[in-house]
């Protein structure tokens, strides 16, 4: 194995990015957190974008690992110990150094820390864990850091990173056990979710005794699951996400296209990740979220794969006609959340401008109403304003597509960007 | 059907007739510093964006938020409020873009210097936003739209 030794930081934190940008749980909202005497940054809740990645992703954070030396052979891993990359390590005062450098002079948010396995995870753990706390230390740096958990950690090593961290993560990776074990047969799927429940179980005994000074992970714990690697239908992947949120009470699940980086006879043969498959699966998650579907509304066993050429909200509106149209003049929250075009946003502010105004297509575009969707589904003051009816589900379901084909064209061109070499 | 948004929101004669077609600035600047901070905020905004008639459309909002005892600003049916309301967000737009694009470098004398062109006088948020993220370092921001250093 090649290690790289050179002094150059710029050098070895090349070969860390490049490693690290398979993951993609890196937000940096969720924590407000105001200036401090002596301490460098502060948080907002809605995070800061500082550049985009040429497929669209925010960048926010300096996102990099540790090591990319590791001793499992994921097979999806570009840094599988069987795969022949250049290794390195970044020491810890290094590391911490070049985040403050980068963080003063406004090129990220804070830093997103994951690592590879050097030697044991716990050991690893513990160059990860000085490294940040270098940065809150000796910098006073008080903006945004997420800690990865590796598998296997060590209680002490978790509530340290819970202690100093904004938000913590563990990988599950893929969404079952088998798939678990026939690509990443170092890793186990149980006691990631035992990992899991534990990191709660110690943010809150942290939380009730508050002594320390500490960051507490505010912004809670996130995961990340590979798509489209093994034949789990969308249907696995959103129950498996549904149990996440309601009860390990994650705050984030993030989806990752499978990027084919590697050759294995068991790994599916795509020249291209699936990223629309990845967008659909983000925005049926946004609906079991902040929209109050429930996971059986939008698919079932029999029916397990989200519909690539309409958005699920779309597709569970042509599945459920006879719930539309809905009156925007007496509608409650629930029900205009259902309307294709409408989102919590515009339908709080519907709820609110209703009162005084004088509702019609034009106040419901200055809403935020996306109206060449929504006025197939809405009546105002009982008036219908679409150009074909609801009782022609086939001409609706015509016009749909021709509103969403152009859309699809785009999400398409968006998600087939060029595979850049690894 | 078409919807599409005028480029320029007009404001009907009636509308601006229950004003005198040039307020008191300082009167204007007085009502601004009574009325509640949500408005307030707005109107800081929607000032950043150095609209011509910022003191008539100014005076016409506050004139209507009084009038109609209303609770929020969201009374989006009058032209000239949503022209605001429209405005002041795409100042916040640019704001919150700028926060996250400007890149500082080091300069002599320990500085930190960063410029960036606007299109709204947004400098002095801008300021105020570096200064609370970096209270330690010395930094110059400079807008080279509206030729401003901070």
């Amino acid at each position: 194995m090649f290690i790289n030794q050179s002094p150059d930081t710029i050098q070895k934190l090349a070969i860390l990015t490049k490693s690290a940008r398979y993951d993609v749980s890196c937000a940096s909202s969720g924590v407000q957190r105001k200036t401090e005497t002596g301490k460098l940054g502060y948080t907002l809740p809605g995070g800061i974008c500082h550049s985009w990645s040429s497929d669209g992703r925010c960048i926010s954070l300096l996102k990099t690992l540790q090591t990319n030396c590791c001793t499992n052979n994921c097979a999806y891993c570009i840094n599988r110990c069987k795969n022949n990359v250049e290794r390195t390590v970044v020491k810890p005062e290094e590391l911490a150094k070049i985040t403050y450098q980068f963080y003063r002079r406004n090129y990220i948010e804070g830093l997103f820390l994951s690592s590879g396995i050097l030697g044991n995870s716990n050991r690893t753990m513990e160059l990860m864990l000085d490294t940040i706390k270098i940065l809150r230390t000796h910098y006073q740096f008080n903006g945004y850091i997420h800690a990865k958990i590796l598998p296997g950690a060590e209680d002490n090593a978790i509530e340290e990173a819970i202690l100093w961290a904004d938000r913590v993560s563990i990988n599950i990776e893929l969404p079952t056990t088998p798939s678990l074990q026939l690509l990443a047969p170092q890793k186990n799927f149980k006691q990631i979710i035992l990992t899991m429940k534990k990191i709660n179980a110690i943010r809150e005994r942290l939380l009730s005794q508050r002594r320390k000074q500490g960051y507490y992970s505010m912004s809670g714990q996130s995961t990340q699951i590979i798509i489209g690697a093994t034949p789990e239908t969308d249907w696995q992947i959103l129950k498996l996400t549904e149990y996440l949120y309601k009860s390990i009470q994650l705050k984030r699940v993030y989806y990752s296209a499978y990027v084919p980086l590697n050759q294995e006879p068991y790994l599916p043969m795509i020249s291209k990740p699936p990223l629309l498959r990845e967008h659909r699966l983000y925005q049926a998650d946004w609906l079991l979220r902040f929209y109050g579907f429930s996971l059986n509304e939008l698919l079932s066993e029999i029916n397990p794969k989200l519909d690539e050429h309409f958005d699920p909200k779309v597709s569970w509106a042509m599945r459920n006609l006879d719930y539309f149209p809905v009156e925007i003049c007496t509608a409650n929250l629930y029900q205009l959340l259902r309307v294709p075009g409408i989102g919590p946003t515009s339908a709080r502010r519907i709820l609110h401008s209703r009162k005084s105004d004088i509702m019609d297509l034009e106040t419901l575009k200055k809403l935020g109403v996306v109206i060449k969707r929504a006025r197939y589904f809405i009546t105002i003051k009982g008036r219908y304003y679409g150009e074909v009816k609801l009782d022609e589900p086939y001409m609706l379901s015509a016009k749909l597509s021709e509103l969403d084909k152009k859309k699809v064209a785009e999400e398409r061109d968006l998600f087939s960007y060029e595979l850049q070499s690894a | 059907m078409n919807f599409n948004p005028p480029d320029k929101v007009f404001v009907p004669d009636t509308e601006l007739s229950l004003f005198p077609q040039k307020v008191n600035k300082d009167r204007v600047v007085e009502e601004i510093q009574k009325a509640p901070a949500p408005i307030q905020k707005i109107l800081y905004y929607f000032f950043l964006a150095e609209h011509p008639d910022k003191y008539e459309l100014s005076a016409h909002l506050l004139t209507q938020f009084s009038q109609n005892k209303e609770t929020s600003i969201e009374k989006i049916n009058d032209p000239v409020i949503y022209q605001i309301l429209k405005m002041a967000r795409s100042v916040q737009r640019q704001i919150h873009k700028l926060e996250g694009l400007i890149r500082f470098r080091e300069i002599g004398g320990d500085y930190l210097y960063a410029a960036f062109a606007s299109e709204f006088n947004v400098v002095i948020p801008l300021a105020l936003h570096f200064a609370h993220r970096f209270p330690q370092e010395r930094f110059i921001l400079h807008d080279t739209t509206h030729k401003k250093v901070r």
